[in-house]
């Protein structure tokens, strides 16, 4: 029983990590309201019950589908003998997932958005949903669709981009050279040397005080453009 | 999503995938809104006389099935137990909360062509635990995570 949980638990993920993107639905269609990136796989529902449906492709295959209450109805908090109340506004936002295990897959999404409000379909599986997308039956609204270039475009995007690639930890190494003196240099993750000691050490204990020195104090110095001062050559 | 806003009076509202609440809000309404908001059940109180004709996809809530043996939460019904459930005629030993049948009205809004499992629930009258029905519902979805 326990495994069964798990084996569904595992067969509902999708991705290792996710964009959350807000969509804002109005009459004009759909935009981009915001986005940030979650470090959790997302949830494929096995039943889809509200009507305001999502498709996410990444390269043109679906990879989630998700189902939303209309988010231009508000409804009150429910009252004991009245129930809820309902109030209706031209536009509201939604939070769909954009699942991906890898950076790459970011560079082809699709999000398309429907309204299945007056198809009275009920609960529906996520593979049935999926199908409406390729061709929308009369009585489902096509509301609109964004794709990786209008996610570019929002301010997030930079935010969620800064969050998601890794920093280069890059490294100190500090090695003999042939005159038989300590030096260190610094490498990019890559391999790439990008700073040396210039000079060497008669001790290692030296060499390890500079490499203190330059990682404590390199954050916080300042940049000096020599080079934009008129006849400066150095 | 789910909004606390820092104020002691009761209030609260829900949008699309997004809900808010104050601080002054009962835990047996944020309770009963996140029974809609995070497990898609329906309002099985119905405080108007209109007639449902469709399909409903929550999981506490029904059209009339084709046939009585397709009700979709049949496995809970106790043998012997009349299905529609006549409210006024209930089986002996009857528990409001927990017996599951099929009692007509729901939906809010409908008197008649819709059912709900039980005559207490917390998608009914708040205060009531969750029913058999919604409790399977939400440990449905729970399981995915």
């Amino acid at each position: 029983m326990e495994n069964t949980k798990h084996d569904t638990r595992q067969a509902n993920r999708r991705g290792s990590r996710h964009l959350r993107v807000g969509l804002e639905i109005s009459p004009a269609g759909v935009r981009v309201a915001s986005m940030w990136a979650v470090d959790q796989p997302s949830v494929q529902s096995a039943r889809l019950v509200e009507p305001i449906l999502a498709r996410i492709d990444l390269a043109t295959r679906p990879v989630l589908v998700e189902a939303f209450a209309d988010p231009r109805v508000t409804r009150g908090t429910f009252r004991k003998d009245l129930g809820h109340s309902y109030g209706v506004e031209q536009s509201g936002v939604v939070h769909v997932s954009v699942p991906f295990d890898d950076l790459r897959q970011l560079a082809e999404v699709r999000i398309r958005v429907l309204d299945a409000s007056n198809a009275g379909l009920g609960a529906t599986e996520p593979v049935g949903v999926a199908a409406l997308f390729d061709s929308p039956p009369d009585s489902v609204r096509v509301i609109g669709d964004v794709d990786t270039a209008s996610l570019r475009k929002h301010p997030d995007w930079l935010k969620v981009a800064a969050a998601l690639v890794p920093a280069d930890p890059g490294r100190f190494e500090i090695y003999l050279d042939r005159a038989g003196e300590y030096r260190w240099r610094f490498r990019r993750a890559s391999g790439e040397c990008v700073a040396d000691s210039g000079q060497g050490y008669a001790s290692r204990e030296a060499c390890e005080n500079d490499v203190r020195w330059v990682r404590s104090h390199a954050p916080s110095s300042p940049v000096v453009s020599l080079d934009l001062l008129e006849g400066t050559r150095c | 999503m789910i909004v606390l806003v820092n104020d002691g009076r009761p209030g609260g509202c829900n949008r699309g995938d997004t809900a808010a609440f104050t601080r002054g809000e009962r835990s047996e309404v944020i309770a009963h809104e996140l029974g809609h908001n995070l497990f898609r059940l329906g309002d099985e109180y119905h405080n108007d006389t209109r007639n449902f004709v469709g399909v409903r996809g929550e999981a506490n809530l029904t059209e009339q099935p084709a046939t009585w043996a397709a009700l979709k939460w049949g496995a809970l019904v106790a043998a012997g137990t009349p299905l529609p459930t006549d409210p006024a005629a209930l089986p002996g030993g009857w528990n409001n909360r927990t017996s599951v049948g099929a009692f007509e009205g729901g939906g809010a809004n409908f008197s008649t062509g819709i059912f709900r499992p039980v005559l207490e629930c917390r998608m009914n009258q708040n205060d009531p635990p969750w029913c058999p029905v919604c409790g399977q519902e939400i440990d449905r979805i729970m399981g995915a995570f």
